[in-house]
């Protein structure tokens, strides 16, 4: 089922949450709200569910409109951050409660339990109540409830952010393995990166209510378009336009000249471009070693006027070996991995 | 002065025959008090303006005046009306009276304690029961209410007591309960101390059954 999201907004006493926000989310299509926390990714999602009215904008699934349904009637599938699992009901119960509210037949029920609890790999806790699970079990008893009534749509709100590190990677990939396997439409909610970028198939980057920027994972990485998106994806040299640092616009140009440029650290190289243009002297400042990863601030000293020493971060593969503070070493740029940010 | 609870020995039975009215008294009222404040509780969450108005209302006067006050109304105010508006007279029967006037009082109670049990449970219960294609109502009735009962239970527990202990009001309208078989007694002698430390024997007594019967009742629901 496709999803399309028309000029949606939304105040909390006066305060925007969400300031028309448009979107379209095609069938099968996995794709991820990130933002820092009060970004509204959770509202929207929530207007979704049709657990919260929008004050204004609609919402379209397969060309339905569905502002005036109901959450229990849109059928969609809802996981929250905090499980919801109903304590007083079996992990099976649980499952089937949505069934039964569809009012399957209860040989059918069964049937599909047993398959949902199967799928999340749960098929022998089906008699186990929800607090003798563990919170990774949990949620994968609630990813099948939401599943169980074959929902048009799978809504997940930030569903592994309780979790420990390992049993959210360890879900990141259920998930996904889980949306892939029955090719629903989804849509999750995240604060965190690297889980947008490792799981989403578009991945839409929120901030104070307003979409910064939508896109593929690694085009949102290796295309920002803007310093928002440049700092909160990865790590990215936000640095003043020097005339110094040459660079190619990837977009048309919406000013006159570059204010603000982005540039990835791995694409900060420790070494001589064998032109003048695109390389610089740095003294290093700090090395930080990671064992694979070698992070290195240099700082570029001004050409003289108002502007001020450049701190440009670079990222080594390996363990950096001879790297000393206070050395100085020549550094190149490419200008074609140097984003413009932002305008005059 | 010497201290002697002959007298008390000797009307043991009138003593237990108060007791017996207390206990009915104490049961009638959180019966009633328990329906009243289920319905006012749910009344107060509910997303009917007339009914949570209501609701918000009757808890608001029933707990804003004094019981006294309410018992008197009951016994003394409702025959006026009544005789008012039909011209016949009621002679009403001083527990019945004793009953509904401590129900109503104590369901203003109970509702405050169903609301608070109610909001109690998590938000995300009832939003993930929509999610799953209940309606609000069967939302309630299947995942809230139950989860809501468990919680309600130590404070309806405290409730009761003070119900039982409430019901010696009752006393003052001439219903036959246990203080005011005590005081009869006292004022029959001119012997109060061993029968209103008989009676208070006894309220001890009932309370401390109640308070076992309630710790049994939430082991037996945390185990569930």
């Amino acid at each position: 089922m496709s999803l399309e999201i028309r000029k949606i907004s939304k105040s909390f006493g006066g305060v925007k949450a969400l300031d028309d926000v448009s979107l379209s989310v095609e069938t099968g299509e996995m794709i991820c709200f990130l933002g820092p926390s009060g970004c509204g990714k959770t509202t929207l999602l929530r207007i979704i569910a049709g657990l919260e009215y929008p004050d204004g904008g609609s919402m379209y699934l397969d060309g339905r409109d569905l502002s005036s349904l109901p959450a229990r009637k849109r059928n969609f599938g809802v996981v929250f951050q905090s499980y919801s699992l109903f304590p007083n009901l079996s992990a099976a119960a649980n499952v089937a409660y949505g069934l039964e509210c569809r009012r399957w037949p209860g040989e059918k029920i069964r049937k599909r339990v047993e398959e949902m609890l199967a799928l999340v790999h749960l098929g022998d806790h089906a008699r186990k109540l929800p607090h003798q699970l563990s919170g990774g079990q949990q949620q994968r008893v609630a990813l099948a409830r939401a599943l169980a009534p074959e929902p048009s749509l799978l809504l997940l709100d930030e569903p592994l952010s309780a979790l420990d590190a390992q049993v959210r990677e360890e879900l990141q990939e259920e998930i996904r393995r889980v949306q892939q396997h029955l090719k629903i439409t989804t849509i999750m909610v995240t604060h965190d990166q690297e889980e947008a970028l490792s799981m989403a198939d578009r991945v839409m980057v929120m901030k104070d209510g307003t979409v910064m920027q939508t896109g593929p994972p690694m085009d949102i990485y290796k295309r920002p378009e803007n310093s928002f998106v440049a700092r909160f994806i990865g790590k990215m040299n936000v640095l003043p336009a020097q005339k110094e640092i040459p660079f190619q616009s990837h977009v048309a140009a919406e000013g006159s000249r570059p204010r603000i440029i982005g540039i990835r650290p791995e694409d900060v190289q420790i070494a001589c471009c064998g032109r003048e243009e695109g390389t610089f002297s740095g003294v290093v400042d700090q090395v930080v070693r990671l064992g694979n990863l070698t992070r290195v601030s240099l700082r570029v000293e001004s050409t003289g006027g108002r502007e001020k020493d450049l701190l440009i971060l670079s990222e080594l593969q390996g363990m950096g070996e001879g790297l000393e503070v206070g050395a100085s070493l020549p550094l190149c740029i490419q200008p074609e991995n140097v984003r413009v940010l932002e305008w005059h | 002065m010497e201290l002697d609870f002959t007298l008390l020995w000797q009307h043991r039975m009138f003593m237990v025959k108060g007791a017996v009215v207390t206990i009915q008294l104490t049961f009638g009222a959180i019966i009633l008090g328990f329906i009243l404040g289920c319905i006012a509780g749910i009344g107060r969450v509910s997303r009917n303006t007339l009914f949570r108005s209501i609701s918000g209302v009757y808890v608001y006067v029933l707990r804003g005046t004094p019981m006294l006050l309410q018992i008197f109304f009951v016994y003394f105010g409702i025959p006026q009306i009544y005789m008012a508006l039909t011209g016949n007279s009621m002679t009403p029967d001083p527990l019945t009276a004793g009953v509904i006037a401590l129900g109503f009082n104590s369901g203003a109670y109970v509702a405050e304690i169903v609301r608070s049990g109610i909001e109690g449970v998590a938000r995300g219960q009832m939003e993930a029961a929509r999610s799953l294609g209940m309606t609000h109502g069967q939302a309630m009735r299947h995942i809230i209410l139950p989860q809501a009962f468990r919680r309600i239970i130590p404070p309806l527990g405290n409730e009761i007591i003070i119900l039982l202990k409430d019901s010696s009001l009752v006393s003052v309208i001439g219903a036959g309960e246990l203080m005011f078989s005590a005081r009869v007694m006292g004022a029959r002698y001119y012997d109060y101390v061993q029968f209103l430390a008989g009676a208070a024997l006894i309220y001890l007594f009932l309370t401390f059954v109640i308070s076992q019967l309630l710790a049994l009742l939430e082991r037996r629901l945390k185990v569930a």
